[in-house]
């Protein structure tokens, strides 16, 4: 199978008619197969929007997507939409709001035998994919509902993995998590990149874009205003700024030590920055 | 003087055999901001809802100023205390702002003159005065959490508890939350606890409790709990910028003071230093 390469072309896109300010205005975009994107942008810059129509959940008002081989457009029928939702895998904020089932191998499987799957291909997607989010292949008999919440989450997200997309969004995949599950569910969404799935991961922790994304595409009021890797986004205060966007802590204090005359690289992560000033303590406790 | 107390309470639900507080005690100092962490499940929004009646444990005593937490003792207890759940979507009662903050009052049978004071003066408190007609369709998640914290204030409890009120919000929500509560905490007329993963929230409160397997392992004052990364890491909550760069440099065999160090601080150590 060709991994796809997302292609997102002059895309604009209004919720009614009425609306004066489109959702999206005139949006390009080009995403390699096998990236991992971040996507960020204060509330209602249109982040949200645009992951939609990647998986085909609404059709460009003007502009053309592609996904693969698959491309929608004004004029495009519902089952264009589901060519694209095929690649596709969307894990909505709080996705546990959505788990049903009496167990959580039901949950899990009603993706899969939606796509008209045999019951033993099903089967065997609920148990890979409870092993994608590691979670113990015994937990298919629990009910999901007496899980913890971070549990739960990584439940449902399971669910969106058993149908194998190539493409995975996550909207804010860690609010509510506490450390430790925020750092064992990113952990997990790391190796299915390494594996070879593309990331869109829409969040506001500019922590976890600094250490995890190559790419990172900034949203504003419906614009996209800037692509491109997160030193160069991050380089910048002032646009940050203008942008509604935080700074991620290791960015924040090495602008300030350059800007007491420090001379250091600026440093995405707490690691990249302690290596660097070990450098500079250390050869100075070798000078005494 | 504390304005809760617990001794020694035992809580576990029913129909389980896990014990969620084990002859827990503890005090919450009166006009203090204190945060409870831990990990998911460790007792924390448990022992929230044991202070206001939601839950009654298995054994030992609350007392909240001098009445002791009891059935017959609810509607005392309720004047006092305030509670600030996770989700700003599902407290939001009435059909617009200024509504919902006399949920509340009206539940309480405030005259209707002093009813409007009220909601005047605890949406000036919150900064929601010219939104007072909004529908809170129209609202963002920080806004609407800052409803709720009105709606508490104008019932004038002397005890405001938030349930990680700040963890479904953008970083502005949370900002607008953060900034309204140490507002709070300067008037001195609030104790406020909250329950949080947040790193930057414990880091503004004056004293951390942290409770671990249904026990408080480490009580005190922010600057000496969140001193202890190692601590932090085994229970799992996010540990502070400056202290998370303080440790990355002790690891690498650099020596720095050990003390409790902001952002501020560890980037003036350095200037220091370099």
């Amino acid at each position: 199978m060709v991994m796809p390469e997302i292609v997102i072309k002059n895309v604009s896109f209004n919720y009614s008619a009425q609306n004066t300010r489109p959702a999206l205005d005139d949006v390009n975009l080009r995403i390699a197969a096998g990236s991992f994107v971040g996507i960020v942008g204060h509330t209602g810059s249109g982040k949200s929007t645009l992951v939609s129509l990647i998986d085909g959940l609404g059709k460009p008002t003007s502009g053309q997507i592609q996904v693969g081989t698959a491309t929608v457009n004004a004029q495009s029928s519902p089952e264009d939409l589901a060519q694209l939702r095929r690649h596709v895998g969307y894990v909505f904020q709080f996705p546990e709001q959505q788990l049903f089932a009496e167990t959580v191998g039901q949950d899990i499987a009603f993706g899969p035998t939606n796509l008209g799957w045999s019951s033993e291909r099903v089967q065997a997607a609920v148990q890979e994919a409870l092993k994608l989010v590691g979670l113990p292949a015994e937990f298919a008999d629990r009910s999901p509902f007496a899980l913890s919440g971070g549990q739960m989450r990584r439940v449902a997200i399971a669910g969106v993995l058993a149908m194998k997309p190539s493409v995975l969004i996550l909207d804010e995949p860690t609010a509510g998590l506490d450390a430790a599950a925020t750092e064992r569910l990113l952990t997990n969404v790391a190796q299915l990149h390494a594996a070879g799935t593309t990331i869109l991961l829409i969040t506001h922790q500019m922590d976890q874009i600094a250490r995890y994304a190559d790419q990172v595409v900034v949203m504003n009021q419906g614009h996209l205003v800037k692509s491109a890797p997160p030193r160069e986004i991050f380089a910048d205060p002032a646009f940050l700024a203008a942008n509604h966007l935080n700074v991620p802590a290791a960015v924040a204090m090495s602008h300030q030590l350059r800007d007491a005359g420090v001379n250091i690289d600026p440093a995405l992560s707490i690691d990249t920055l302690a290596d660097q000033l070990t450098a500079k303590l250390g050869g100075k406790h070798g000078e005494q | 003087m504390d304005a809760v107390t617990l001794t020694n309470i035992r809580f576990q639900y029913p129909n389980t055999n896990q014990v969620i507080l084990d002859d827990v005690s503890l005090g919450f100092p009166q006009g203090e901001w204190t945060t409870i962490i831990g990990h998911n499940g460790s007792g924390k929004s448990t022992l929230a809802r044991l202070i206001d009646g939601l839950l009654v444990p298995q054994q030992g005593q609350i007392t909240v100023g001098s009445v002791p937490v009891t059935e017959e003792n609810m509607t005392k207890v309720h004047q006092q205390v305030g509670i600030v759940f996770q989700n700003p979507d599902n407290q939001f009662v009435g059909a617009t702002v200024a509504d919902d903050v006399a949920f509340g009052l009206e539940n309480r049978q405030v005259p209707r003159d002093e009813m409007q004071t009220r909601i005047q003066q605890s949406l000036a408190a919150v900064d929601m005065v010219e939104l007072a007609d909004a529908e809170p369709a129209m609202l963002s998640g920080g806004q609407k959490q800052r409803v709720a914290i009105a709606g508490i204030l104008a019932l004038e409890p002397k005890i405001i508890i938030l349930d990680e009120a700040t963890s479904m919000l953008d970083p502005a929500g949370r900002q607008l939350v953060l900034n309204l509560l140490q507002q709070l905490r300067t008037q001195q007329k609030y104790t406020i606890i909250s329950i949080t993963h947040d790193p930057a929230e414990m880091a503004i409160a004056d004293r951390v409790v942290v409770l671990d397997q249904g026990k408080i392992i480490r009580q005190g004052p922010v600057a000496k709990v969140l001193q202890d990364v190692k601590l932090l890491q085994q229970i799992g909550v996010g540990i502070p910028a400056g202290q998370a760069l303080r440790q990355a440099l002790v690891d690498r065999g650099i020596s720095v003071p050990a003390r409790y160090f902001t952002e501020q601080e560890m980037v003036e150590w350095l200037c220091q230093k370099l």
